[in-house]
């Protein structure tokens, strides 16, 4: 059942939509790979949801090329979809019917063995208690719950969810992000739009930032996190003369004072070069009588590198 | 099948529209059968009874009209249930084919209106054999031949508004204009002298040509349909083409 080692789930090159004279979607290339919580990421109205759509087949495209489970789309949908989960924008269920009966009607529409999950896959998301119980009457966590063991019916090698987290109160968010990795564990591969940067950082491997259309970053969050210009935080015994000192120094772009540290943003990419200024800047500061503790590189949130690459962030 | 049996279900579940198709198909008749008997009974002379062979075309006609009804409303739903409630979407990204989908419809239909069909016939045959008094009772070839003909009827109608229901996407406005279409412009059209044997086009002529048993008003009093065979090509085009357009449609909307 788990995907080859080394074998990409999605993959699409030049994907463009375009709604009127608006691009939604602007040659994007995304890769996904097998067996990883992928997150997707961007602002409300970046394409996010019309990615999706056009992934599972539900909207014609304009350009480029689809492949999902190595099946090309939407030529052949129903080889991929078959064993691919989705949820596109809120789940979506029969008000009048209970959440098992729902599930029957998903179930219908897939393989035979598909009716044979319904069991497991409500007893997976906690509602074999509530599964008599007309939808109407579930919360917005219950319905998210649903909506994940709708996609189980699949057996799916692949879940793509489109903010799943939305709506949920902060225990749910945290029961939702064990599921998911515990999906990933079991080597199913889970693809997740979401504007919630932290979950998306929590919860995923790997992560693609798109802004109006266009694919801006993708790869390991850590790398993403990590990319850009550093910045070191020196803990020191004169902060204030220390802070003077390193403005005006080559290779620093602005300084920040803290209580008993200062930090230094530092303009540079490459490893040598961040190594080499860091050295000169404690250097600077010891000749200077300044008694330096410690030295470190502050970590860069995924939130904080995605509003500087959106350039949401001001200053 | 499963396809079918989980239409059967998303339709049989929603009790308003049970209870409201069974009230049209057997609640209304029934309704005026307490109603024609007491007058009977109460008056003899005066009120005939409500059964006998010259009233089972009227009872034909009732059961077939108030199925009609409910045929209209039953594929108004069935035909934009799916989008409306949006799992449309989650049905397509199941990789089934979105004809698959769209046809399982049709069955899933009949399945919940022929058996209603079915009791509100039992009913009126009761009515005809049972309380026919002195009157003539309908032979088994009258009573095969009328119970066909109020399922086609009925089938007919549930199809074409499930069909124009998928093709406009708003059970609102399908259920008013077809409804509006049978009671109203229908029958006015059907008097337009000057539209001439265009009028054999219109599908609620050819239903009541195609009624086997004579009405009150005489055989085939409400139809301008001369052929059979023109009245069972008309129904044809009718059904082909609201069925190509509202599966052009499913085929081809946004999910």
């Amino acid at each position: 059942m788990n995907i080859r080692e080394g074998s990409n789930v999605i993959e699409t090159r030049g994907l463009t939509k375009r709604f009127g004279e608006r691009v939604a979607l602007n040659n994007v290339d995304i890769t996904v790979p097998g067996a990883t919580a992928f997150g997707f990421v961007g602002p409300n109205g970046a394409g996010k949801t019309t990615f999706i759509r056009s992934v599972l087949g539900l909207t014609r495209t304009n350009g480029g090329n689809i492949s999902l489970l190595g099946h090309a789309m939407p030529k052949e949908g129903s080889l991929a979809l078959a064993r691919v989960g989705g949820i596109v924008e809120e789940p979506r269920f029969y008000p009048h019917l209970t959440g098992r009966e729902n599930l029957k009607i998903i179930a219908a529409a897939r393989e035979s063995q598909a009716d044979g999950r319904i069991e497991g896959a409500l007893e997976r998301v906690g509602l074999t208690d509530r599964a008599n119980e007309r939808v109407k009457a579930y919360s917005t966590g219950m319905r998210q719950r649903l909506g994940v063991a709708r996609c189980l019916l699949a057996d799916p090698l692949l879940l793509i969810l489109d903010e799943p987290m939305n709506g949920l109160d902060p225990a749910g968010i945290d029961e939702f992000r064990i599921l998911i990795r515990s999906f990933v564990s079991e080597g199913r591969s889970v693809f997740l739009s979401s504007h919630l940067l932290d979950e998306v950082e929590k919860t995923c491997d790997h992560v693609a930032i798109i802004d109006r259309g266009n694919v801006l970053m993708q790869g390991l969050v850590e790398d993403i996190a990590r990319r850009g210009k550093p910045t070191i935080r020196f803990r020191c015994d004169s902060p204030e003369t220390a802070a003077q000192l390193l403005a005006s120094q080559p290779g620093v772009e602005h300084v920040r004072r803290e209580e008993d540290a200062i930090s230094a943003a530092i303009d540079a990419e490459t490893r040598s070069e961040i190594d080499a200024i860091v050295a000169a800047l404690n250097r600077r500061l010891v000749e200077s009588g300044i008694s330096v503790y410690a030295i470190e590189t502050e970590r860069v949130s995924l939130e904080k590198r995605f509003l500087e690459i959106t350039s949401r962030l001001g200053g | 099948m499963r396809l079918i049996n989980a239409e059967f279900l998303k339709l049989r579940k929603r009790r308003g529209l049970l209870w409201g198709s069974l009230f049209l198909i057997v609640g209304i008749p029934l309704i005026i059968f307490i109603i024609l008997e007491i007058l009977h009974l109460v008056n003899p002379a005066g009120h005939g009874p409500p059964g006998g062979f010259g009233a089972f075309g009227d009872w034909l006609e009732g059961i077939a009209s108030g199925g009609a009804i409910a045929a209209v409303i039953i594929g108004g739903i069935a035909g934009t249930a799916d989008v409306s409630t949006g799992v449309f979407r989650d049905l397509v990204a199941t990789g089934r084919s979105r004809r698959q989908l769209f046809a399982a419809r049709v069955p899933g239909m009949m399945m919940l209106l022929f058996p209603m069909i079915t009791l509100g016939f039992l009913l009126i045959l009761l009515i005809n054999l049972g309380f026919a008094g002195s009157n003539s009772t309908p032979g088994a070839v009258d009573i095969v031949q009328g119970y066909g003909w109020v399922l086609l009827a009925t089938g007919f109608e549930v199809v074409i508004a499930m069909g124009f229901a998928s093709l406009i996407g708003s059970r609102a406005a399908s259920i008013g204009v077809l409804l509006g279409w049978q009671l109203l412009a229908s029958p006015i059209l059907q008097q337009v002298r000057a539209l001439g044997s265009a009028r054999q086009a219109l599908y609620t002529s050819s239903l009541g040509r195609l009624n086997p048993v004579p009405t009150l008003g005489g055989p085939n009093a409400t139809t301008v349909t001369r052929s059979a065979a023109i009245a069972v090509m008309v129904l044809i085009v009718w059904v082909v083409v609201l069925l190509a357009l509202g599966g052009w449609r499913t085929v081809t909307r946004d999910a």
